[in-house]
Order: structure tokens, then sequence, then C-alpha cells
């Protein structure tokens, strides 16, 4: 087990997650673009994204799973197992735009052997605008007692 | 008065297609660290072998939601016009403008570096409604990932919204 892990006993409902600030640039998001292989104009190009009747270039969603996963593995540390993560996209976040990924433990419980954990999550834009919501996470984490698996923590 | 649907009996058509894609190469450890350093993560489960050794996971995994970007690194013909996959997910015009709405991720078992993915992509539904600026096309996808061995990695439900021109 590694030092920084959460424990399903440390967690109570209503436990804020440390937040997760990040701002799209344009050049963060030819980075996704690149590492995801999705080259489609509307992630870069300004006047394609224009000739689409969009203000600019906008985030992909998808990226906002990435960063929320980002946020969540940051707090549990690396022995937790992420097995849902559903997102709403409200409004659309372009370049220059600071982010921040939210959330709060909003449910806990065992099931199957398994310790989870329900996160209400959330990205708001520096206006305090939703960008993302509702979204969700379920997450199994490690127990101090001994687990399923037969390993002591 | 009765309007005409957008939904075409050519879009309807659409709904229950299977479409299979496989990857003949594993994913790699480059892939891993390349969308950790595009989503700004630097956590050493996905970069350093021997952490990830002594963690559950028993060595480096992809972050959770890279495998739902794969659709593209399969290697499929790029439209030059707009950058996307020739064999993408899209209506015909006048309904070529599109966002994304939704995604419902469930996760089975984490990506390694050594895993080829097969995906199975399918419209599950496509239903029409009217938006504060128009009417809009909801087509609802459903991608189930695979490993080489047939493991289940995960499933991807995601809602396209499609408008008019």
């Amino acid at each position: 087990m590694a030092e920084n892990d959460l424990f399903f006993e440390d967690v109570a409902v209503g436990d804020d997650i440390p937040s997760l600030a990040s701002r799209a640039t344009l050049v963060q998001m030819a980075m996704y673009a690149a590492a995801t292989w999705d080259f489609h104009r509307y992630h870069y190009d300004k006047e394609f994204a224009q000739s689409k009747g969009f203000p600019a270039p906008f985030v992909d969603g998808q990226m906002f799973g990435g960063l929320l996963t980002r946020m969540l593995i940051s707090w549990t540390g690396p022995n937790v197992v992420l097995k849902k993560l559903n997102v709403k996209y409200r409004v659309m976040v372009f370049p220059g735009e600071m982010i921040i990924c939210m959330g709060k433990v909003a449910q806990k419980y065992t099931e199957g052997g398994e310790n989870l954990v329900r996160c209400e999550l959330w990205v708001e834009n520096e206006n305090r605008e939703k960008v993302v919501a509702p979204a969700n996470a379920l997450l199994a984490l490690p127990s101090k007692s001994i687990n399923m698996n037969g390993v002591s923590s | 008065m009765t309007k005409e649907s957008l939904v075409t009996p050519e879009i309807k058509a659409m709904v229950g297609r299977e479409e299979v894609f496989s990857s003949s190469e594993e994913l790699g450890r480059a892939t891993i660290h390349r969308f950790a350093v595009a989503i700004g993560d630097s956590n050493p489960l996905y970069l350093d072998e021997e952490f990830a050794r002594n963690t559950r996971h028993g060595g480096i995994i992809a972050p959770p939601t890279m495998i739902f970007e794969l659709n593209h690194n399969l290697g499929g013909e790029i439209s030059e016009e707009d950058g996307g996959y020739l064999d993408k997910v899209t209506l015909p015009a006048p309904l070529s403008r599109f966002i994304r709405g939704g995604n419902e991720y469930e996760f089975f078992q984490a990506a390694r570096p050594e895993d080829k993915i097969t995906l199975k992509r399918k419209v599950l539904q496509v239903f029409e409604k009217r938006g504060k600026a128009g009417p809009l096309v909801f087509v609802n996808v459903e991608i189930t990932y695979m490993n080489q061995k047939g493991e289940l990695l995960g499933i991807n439900r995601e809602t396209l919204i499609f408008m008019l021109e």
C-alpha cells in the first residue's frame, strides 16, 4: 500500500474532494488532440470552428473525464479502482478559460465485498457556471481491515 | 401541423448497426505517457513501473478514461475538411454540426501497455428534440472495449448532439 492511500474508513459522506484547477489553452488542447489521435478541427482550428458557428475552438468534452479522474486518483492514491464515471456537458470551454474540477462524497457502502464510495462531481468555469454537471463517480477504496483479496494493509 | 422529421429513414437505419475495430499493436507505455501529459497528470501509477508494481494494479496502467479515446488510434482515414475520421458516427447534411452531450463510462479492468484493443461500436438510439436554437438530433452510441484475451475493459455510452448547419 502506498503512503498516501485514502482508506474507506477515512471517508465520510459530505467530505470535499480537493479541487483541481486547470487552464484550457490551445497548446494543451492540441496536446490532448495529439495524444488521443483526435484531429478534428473543432479543437484547434479557429477559422473552421467559426465557420461552423462556434466562437472559437472548444475543449473536447472527454478531456473533462480525464481531469476529473486525475482529481479523484490524486485524492485517493493509486490503490483505488474506478468503477464508473458519468458526465454531462453543459457549457462549452474555450482557450484561455480557467476550469475548476470539484466534488464531494455522496454515499459510501459495501457491496460484493467492495468498499464503494460514490462522489458527486462537477466542473466550473471562472464565472462559476457549471460547464460539466451533473457528474458522478463510483470508486472502490482499500480498507484498513483485511480486504477480499486477502491483502492486509 | 406536422413537420417533417429530421430523422430520415437513412438515419434510422443506423440504429443497431454494429462495427468492430481492432488494433494490431500494443498500446505501449508511450501512448499512456502522452495521454497523462496531455491531462497534466504526473501520477507515477501511469509512468513508473516500479511504483506501479507495488500498487494493487501490479504494474503500469493507463489513466482510466484513456481507452475511451482509442476509437481514433485504430488508424482510420481522416477527412482533410474537418479533420474527423471517415468512419466516425456522423449524420448526413444538413446535420453536420455536432457537440458532445455526455459520457457514461463503466470500467471493468484497467488497460495496460501490453494490451491490444478491440472495440465494438453500436448506435443504440436516435431521436429528435427541439432545442432553444432549433431542432437537435440525439444519437446514443455504445462502445465496448476488450483486450487481446477477449477480456472486457470498459464500456462507453455516449450522447452526440447533431445540429443544423
